[in-house]
């Protein structure tokens, strides 16, 4: 048993350790080979092209941390609007063609019963997930559009209530 | 995900809306009285959508509407309920609006996790408990004890979580699926797990052990069992008595339900492994929490440790439910657990509701010396509590009692069956018996301080009409489940046999769990 799994988790393990051991080898030569001529100013971390005035590591106002969050939360969950864009491609190209449910439904039973030879096990095990997304899709057009209106709805609900909390006035 | 999913999920629905709308006309009006009102409202119509939908187990989508989830999600309203009228005072510092809110949500995660037959919802159900739960934390009071036990649970809580979505990580990993049916159908061996691994799954066996034992350990934070309780009596001691409430029986439940979902329905062919697991966990948690709660002169802290006492003993159930190839007897252990579920939290609401009621804003009831003489100041509050405790510690003809025997008797009808398992499960009801005898102890003790010892000081019970109400009820129905503990330990049954799991395909009834149905 202890061997079948190391066999499986074998390539794993090559990949990680050629990814561990070409990041040093590239920083040891890095480090042997290149000229290395350390000025000032080379040495200054880069800040937008201005000189540094102080340290970094020192206390933040919490204003900027509330702005930070803000901004983090509409622009990250508007991220989930590319996924959506792609669905609502595939369930309009599934709705224009009406027989696509009826084909799923019988590719479904195709897949089951071809799924006993132990040679086209993968196949139609993958034929059954596509066939089963299909009707899927096809069952739930309708909802598509109206979820993501409920998901942007409650989006500017949250933008609202931040509003009147007062977090994008600078006090 | 489809129309049907959308109406079978009406009651989440509206309990989310109406905690939406509250938010944001929070941020709009002051007027603190109406937001209890209108989440009083969303609780009400949110029952009258699940009473209208009531009807045989279906599944749809990620959801696994059963007994089981119907249980579930009637414990969570009534509990709704009831915190919406324990916390009728209007928050000292403001923000009466975000904590109406955030348990209208937490009270809506409770039910997503009990209709959970997926484990990306079941997660989703869970993190919506604990997320507003935070909220609460930090509304409760806004002093340093209070900030403290906020940040400790919100930090442990993440730990949890994130073990339990490494345990459910590798149970999809294993199986293939996230779905239960599934999972259960991959785990029992009646499809192919893994196409790519060939015919026999390699270290299928191992890895599906891995994620159980993660997965017990992020829900055993939720339930606060040992030894994932060390945050329990720190954060009941620093926050108020509503939030210690909440925090003893939401996520309780929520968890509960989940180890339920998952190990006993999901989960077969691991039981020889599973039931041991959950064995050491029931003695180990409610003899700690027993004898920690012993020397304990706070209140919330004293029952922070009955409650991961309780948990204890609900992991008798769990333990009995994970054994079912052997069970012959004639009480089912999950069935126990739901029973013991309910009965627990009434009275525990119960015994915080009192504590509200008898505290003043400014100077909350900590101290077991505070309650001394409300025997002869107060004689029907000193009644309601000694109700509560007398439960709790499992006196006979009270609910408590019910609930505990139930449990030990399941554990007692564990039949050999051809491997002498019967020994450890008969030691399991008797080191619970025990537990009871210990438990008493403490239980006592308050009851004593409260009849037989002259007053300190009076209180002042300035809780007002909410924390008076919600005590009242949850004595009246302790009072009558222990009189007529039939119908709920019937339904609590029924929850238990009739659990199903999906199936792979959505047109396909679901189906009975055979094994685990009693004689």
């Amino acid at each position: 048993m202890q061997s079948t799994v190391l066999a499986i988790l074998a390539p794993i393990l090559l990949f990680v350790a050629c990814v561990v051991g070409l990041a040093v080898v590239l920083l040891v030569m890095g480090n042997c080979f290149s000229p290395g001529r350390k000025t000032r100013v080379k040495r200054m971390p880069y800040e937008s092209g201005m000189d540094p005035i102080h340290d970094t590591r020192r206390q933040f106002d919490v204003r900027f941390h509330l702005m930070a969050i803000a901004f983090l939360v509409f622009d990250v969950e508007l991220l989930f609007l590319y996924p959506w864009a792609v669905t609502a491609q595939a369930a309009k190209l599934a709705a224009s063609q009406p027989a696509a449910s009826a084909v799923a439904t019988s590719s479904v039973a195709t897949a089951a019963e071809s799924a006993d030879s132990t040679a086209s096990t993968n196949r139609a095990m993958d034929a059954t997930v596509a066939a089963l997304r299909g009707t899927e899709l096809v069952e739930n057009r309708d909802l598509v559009f109206p979820g993501v209106m409920v998901f942007i709805a409650l989006l500017t609900l949250g933008f609202i209530y931040d509003w009147r909390k007062g977090i994008f006035r600078w006090r | 995900m489809s129309a049907e999913t959308v109406r079978l999920l009406t009651p989440e629905i509206v309990l989310i809306a109406v905690a939406v709308a509250i938010f944001v006309a929070g941020a709009f009006a002051d007027a603190p009285k109406w937001f209890r009102w209108i989440a009083g409202a969303g609780v009400a119509l949110s029952a009258v959508a699940l009473w209208m939908q009531h009807g045989a187990a279906v599944c749809s989508g990620p959801l696994t509407i059963d007994s089981l989830a119907y249980y579930g999600r009637w414990l969570a309203l009534v509990l709704g309920a009831l915190f919406v009228l324990l916390t009728a005072r209007p928050l000292a510092g403001g923000g009466t609006p975000e904590y109406v809110g955030s348990l209208l949500l937490a009270i809506a995660g409770l039910m997503l996790v009990s209709g959970a037959g997926e484990l990306v919802l079941m997660f989703v159900g869970l993190e919506l408990i604990s997320i507003p739960t935070y909220v609460l934390l930090y509304l409760g009071r806004r002093d340093a004890a209070s900030q403290e036990s906020a940040v400790k649970y919100f930090l442990l809580s993440i730990l949890a979580s994130a073990i339990l979505l490494y345990g459910l990580g590798f149970l999809y990993g294993t199986t293939g699926s996230t779905e239960l049916g599934e999972i259960h159908a991959a785990l029992a061996g009646s499809r192919p797990a893994l196409p790519d691994a060939g015919a026999v799954p390699v270290g299928f066996d191992m890895f599906a052990r891995l994620a159980l034992v993660l997965i017990f350990a992020g829900l055993g934070f939720k339930i606060a069992a040992a030894p994932f309780h060390f945050y329990a009596p720190d954060v009941y001691q620093g926050t108020t008595q509503a939030n210690a409430a909440l925090l003893s029986v939401v996520p309780k439940a929520a968890g509960m339900v989940a180890l339920v979902r998952i190990l006993v329905l999901a989960m077969p062919g691991l039981e020889a492994f599973a039931w041991k697991l959950a064995l050491v966990m029931a003695v180990l948690t409610m003899t700690l929490g027993n004898f920690m709660a012993l020397w304990q002169n706070n209140l919330r802290r004293l029952l922070a440790y009955s409650s991961i006492a309780h948990a204890g003993y609900m992991l008798i159930g769990l333990t009995v439910g994970l054994a079912p190839a052997i069970v012959r007897g004639s009480q089912d252990g999950v069935g126990a657990l739901l029973f013991y579920l309910c009965v627990y939290a009434l009275a525990t609401v119960g015994a915080f509701a009192v504590l509200e009621y008898l505290g003043r804003e400014d100077a909350p009831i900590d101290a077991v010396d505070e309650l001394a003489g409300l025997g002869r100041a107060r004689p029907l509050v000193a009644a309601a509590m000694s109700v509560f405790l007398f439960s709790l510690a499992g006196i006979p003809l009270l609910a408590g009692f019910w609930g505990k025997f139930a449990l030990f008797l399941s554990a007692l009808g564990v039949d050999p069956g051809g491997v002498s398992v019967r020994p450890w499960f008969v030691g399991l009801a008797i080191v619970g018996a025990l537990n009871a005898a210990v438990a008493a102890a403490y239980y006592l003790r308050i009851v004593g301080v409260m009849f037989f010892r002259t007053p300190l000081a009076v209180p002042k019970a300035e809780g007002g009409m909410g924390p008076w109400l919600t005590f009242t009820v949850c004595a009246v129905l302790t009072l009558a489940i222990g009189a007529f503990p039939r119908p709920l330990l019937q339904a609590a049954n029924d929850a238990s046999r009739q659990s199903s799991v999906q199936r792979a395909a959505p047109d396909l009834p679901p189906v009975e769990l055979a094994g685990r149905t009693g004689p």
